[in-house]
C-alpha cells in the first residue's frame, strides 16, 4: 500500500487524482451521481483541511473560510481532529484502485514513449498477466479517465 | 470547477455541502459508493490513522 502522508493525501490522491477523475461527473447529464460526487468532493476536502490544519494552520484556516464557512459553523465537530470512519476504510478499493493508477501511469508512460498526440482519443487493449476476476468492474472505470 | 454551472440545474450549495452531508458523506449511499470515493475515504482513513498515532506517539 502507498505511504500515508498527509501532503500525498491533498496533493496527490485528492487534487491529481480524485479531482481530476470526477471533473466530468461534476457537471454531467447524470444529476444523481453529480450530485453526489459534489457531497463527497466537499466531504473529502473539509477532511483533508482538517488533517493538513495542524502543519498549516494559516493556509487551511483561510481555505476553509472561503470555502466552507459560507455554509454556516459546523458546531459540534468545528474543534475536532478528523478521526478516521469505519466505514471509510476499504481495502479492496485501495487494491483496485492502485491497479487502475497503475494502469493509467503505464498507458500514459507508453503514449508519451510513441509520441502520440494526448490530446487525441487512441484505443488500447489491455491483457493482464493473470486473469483476475476484479478487471472488468475496473476496466468500466477506466472509461472515465 | 464550476459550481455556478451545476447550480444552474437548480442545486443549492447548502444540499451538496452543508455541515451534515460532510459530516455522514458515503453512509447515506448504502454499498453504492462509487470506486473512486470509496478508494479516496480509504486512503483518508488509512492517512488519519498513521497521522493520529504519530501524534500520539509525540504526544507520550
Amino acid at each position: 500500500m502507498k505511504r500515508c502522508k498527509a501532503s500525498t493525501i491533498f496533493w496527490n490522491d485528492f487534487c491529481d487524482w480524485y479531482i481530476e477523475w470526477i471533473k466530468p461527473e461534476l457537471t454531467g447529464a447524470n444529476r444523481e451521481r453529480a450530485t453526489i460526487a459534489w457531497q463527497n468532493l466537499f466531504a473529502a476536502f473539509e477532511a483533508a483541511l482538517r488533517l493538513l490544519h495542524p502543519v498549516m494552520p494559516f493556509l487551511t484556516e483561510e481555505l476553509c473560510i472561503s470555502c466552507l464557512r459560507s455554509l454556516g459553523p459546523n458546531r459540534s465537530r468545528s474543534k475536532r481532529y478528523p478521526v478516521a470512519r469505519e466505514s471509510w476504510r476499504n481495502a479492496a478499493a485501495l487494491e483496485q484502485f492502485e491497479l487502475v493508477q497503475e494502469v493509467v501511469k503505464s498507458v500514459r508512460a507508453i503514449r508519451a514513449d510513441m509520441k502520440l498526440d494526448p490530446k487525441k482519443t487512441h484505443r488500447c487493449r489491455i491483457f493482464p498477466a493473470k486473469p483476475r476476476t476484479s478487471v472488468r468492474p475496473i476496466a468500466a472505470n477506466l472509461d472515465a479517465s | 470547477m464550476n459550481l455556478d454551472k451545476f447550480a444552474e440545474g437548480g442545486a443549492k450549495l447548502e444540499e451538496l455541502a452543508s455541515a451534515e452531508i460532510r459530516e455522514n458523506a458515503t453512509d447515506s449511499l448504502a454499498g453504492k459508493v462509487p470506486l473512486i470515493d470509496a478508494w479516496l475515504f480509504a486512503r483518508l482513513a488509512a492517512t488519519l490513522d498513521t497521522v493520529n498515532s504519530a501524534f500520539e506517539r509525540s504526544a507520550s
